[in-house]
């Protein structure tokens, strides 16, 4: 019993979001975090310059 | 901001863009229960990564206080800790979403998640105590003095205590190194890049942080 149950798991296969990557548009998803990622660090830079000048 | 002195801004900026892309596209392991929030590994460690070492500066940062006096020093501990308990909030916060999949509860009862809740109170009283004094000498000294004290009680509370019993966090409960993280090297090309990238964004929001609190201080200098 053991034996087979442990052939059992290994036979398994573990669920991955494989359908995403096959066209699913999964990169759609990776543009806006992108987007997301990279407009609060734009955002980080320009409140930088903002205390710059502000401390001139 | 001139480039002579902001690179590592830049830097920390695109680390956490490569891994916001690589963190999503990039092939892990395939696990049972697991499946992909193996993921979450690139975007809820690093937060707890980088508040160990934004405490760590702003420990630094009240020692350095206390020996010269100058206030500057005061701003910064407390503008890095403040950040450092931003980004542990959100650790929690990352932490609980997960766990209540993985898991199976949000909230287990877990010796590391006590121990970063007593951590986290810590800090709070920290924030709380400065709040009730009048006096800004007397405010920022006793502040220090506590924030070292903080810092010395938080880092064995996370590090030490949950390997002494046992926890759902991988590598707890004995004495591992990082080997035990269920990484392969594919993993750790993104994994490290987004500890260094979260650790140096941390700094930025924190150093920012300590910019304004000066511009605010010297106004009512004036």
């Amino acid at each position: 019993m053991t034996l087979l149950s442990i052939l059992n798991i290994l036979l398994q296969e573990v669920a991955m979001a494989d359908g995403l990557r096959q066209d699913g548009k999964f990169w759609v998803v990776v543009a806006v975090v992108t987007t997301v990622t990279i407009g609060i660090l734009v955002y980080l830079f320009l409140l930088d310059r903002r205390v710059s000048k502000l401390e001139k | 901001m001139n480039l002579k002195n902001s690179w590592w801004k830049i830097l920390g900026a695109l680390l956490v863009i490569y891994v916001a892309i690589a963190g999503l596209t990039g092939e892990v392991p395939r696990q049972p229960i697991l499946n992909e929030t193996i993921r979450n590994v690139y975007f809820h460690v690093p937060m707890w990564f980088s508040m160990m070492v934004l405490m760590t500066i702003s420990m630094v940062r009240s020692i350095q206080y206390l020996r010269s006096g100058n206030i500057v020093r005061d701003q910064q501990a407390l503008s890095f800790a403040h950040t450092a308990f931003a980004l542990g909030i959100i650790g929690f916060l990352t932490g609980a979403i997960w766990g209540k999949f993985t898991w199976g509860s949000a909230f287990p009862v877990d010796p590391k998640l006590i121990a970063v809740e007593v951590g986290l109170l810590i800090y709070a009283a920290y924030f709380i105590m400065r709040g009730s004094f009048e006096d800004e000498q007397k405010k920022a000294r006793l502040a220090a003095v506590y924030n070292i004290f903080a810092f010395a009680a938080f880092m064995p509370l996370v590090w030490i205590l949950p390997r002494i019993t046992d926890s759902l966090h991988p590598g707890n409960g004995g004495n591992p190194a990082f080997g035990k993280y269920d990484m392969d090297s594919q993993m750790r090309m993104v994994f490290y890049p987004a500890v260094v990238g979260w650790i140096l964004v941390g700094i930025w929001i924190a150093s920012l942080r300590a910019r304004i609190l000066n511009l605010e201080y010297k106004k009512t200098e004036i």
